[in-house]
């Protein structure tokens, strides 16, 4: 199995688990009408990307693949500058 | 919340934005920006707020299959998320000296030349038989079933797109996947795939901003989301077992409404 391979295993599993989670405390919210429950799943479904950028950077540090998690840090840096001007993307 | 009909009116509309979201590599905010400020009379940073939820939840429930079955060219897609996140903050910024009707009406015009283009030019195996580009080989950006063209024009629409979905609200995923199939010659399917992939990351800090100042409520994000997720599953299905040639059609349809969207918004502003 290549690095890319695995790669693709473990960030299928993340998304599959981090969007089982937040959908889950989202469909929660919905059958009991807990907002703040609601506001959990929000939460987690906005943190997903973050932490998946973040995990392909580090996954391509540690296999030595430095252009690429160069790459994905430099995307950290531009999401959370993008946040901080409080700019609206769709 | 309650289940009543405006919820679920929301959910439906929001299955079917997953669904085509997921198939075409768009968000899905041309569905659910209408469905709530014109049906159901929701205020439009409200429904923004909720479109960029859509996003969120397509992007990532799709992904994950599309990441499992190798179809998300994931290297791409970091290197152009680059791009697109950069031209969302020179958008941002350039937003409040522009004319906006100016801008709907030119990109409307544009989306409507491409169409046509798309409609056209629709050989599934051209992408095989192109060149890969220099910075393409250095960053192993190819794979075996096809080279990546054009990588610093598939960067320029990339900002682009950025640009455009920061001024407009809405056209990022298109630009995405016309610049990935047009201009950098990935099969349609890789397209779609790439490009719903880059779309969270654009939309998570949008979604934040959005967060922070209260627009993302419970009653209209909780359902967009659960709906969302449920039509790109089903979205990410059909996607497998769909010829190339019908996603692009399909494509070229939704690609259309947006173009019309876009000009009726610019002549009404």
């Amino acid at each position: 199995m290549t690095s890319e391979d695995k790669l693709r295993k473990q960030l299928s599993l993340f998304l599959r688990i981090a969007v089982s989670i937040s959908i889950g405390a989202l469909v929660l919210s919905y059958l009991t009408h807990s907002v703040d429950l609601a506001k959990v799943g929000i939460v987690l479904m906005i943190l997903i990307p973050f932490f998946r950028v973040i995990y392909m950077c580090v996954f391509y540090f540690f296999h030595k693949d430095r252009t690429l998690s160069a790459l994905a840090f430099a995307v950290l840096v531009i999401m959370s500058l993008s946040f901080l001007v409080g700019q609206i993307p769709v | 919340m309650n289940f009543d009909l405006n919820s679920l009116i929301l959910l439906f509309a929001a299955i079917v934005a997953g669904l085509i979201g997921s198939l075409v590599g768009l968000g899905g905010g041309i569905i659910i920006i209408p469905t709530l400020t014109l049906i159901l009379g929701v205020d439009i940073h409200f429904a923004i707020g909720a479109s960029l939820v859509s996003v969120l939840a397509n992007s990532a429930a799709a992904a994950s299959r599309y990441v499992k079955e190798k179809i998300t060219n994931i290297r791409l897609a970091v290197l152009l998320e680059l791009a697109s996140a950069s031209g969302a903050i020179i958008g941002a910024l350039i937003a409040l000296k522009t004319p906006p009707h100016f801008l709907f009406i030119l990109f409307g015009v544009m989306l409507i030349v491409c169409s046509v283009l798309m409609w056209k030019g629709s050989d599934p195996n051209l992408s095989q038989k192109n060149e890969a580009h220099p910075l393409a080989n250095k960053l192993k950006l190819n794979t075996p079933e096809y080279n990546v063209s054009r990588v610093p024009q598939g960067l320029a629409v990339m900002t682009l797109a950025g640009i455009v979905s920061a001024l407009m609200g809405l056209g990022g995923g298109i630009f995405k996947v016309l610049a990935l199939d047009r201009l950098m010659k990935l099969p349609i399917k890789a397209s779609t795939a790439t490009s719903n992939f880059m779309l969270g990351v654009t939309a998570a800090a949008g979604a934040a901003t959005y967060f922070l100042h209260g627009y993302i409520t419970a009653p209209t994000a909780t359902p967009v989301a659960i709906g969302n997720f449920v039509g790109a599953l089903i979205g990410s299905r059909l996607m497998m077992i769909l010829p190339d040639q019908v996603i692009r059609k399909v494509f070229v349809v939704v690609l259309t409404l947006i173009a019309l969207q876009m000009i009726w918004k610019g002549l009404s502003l």
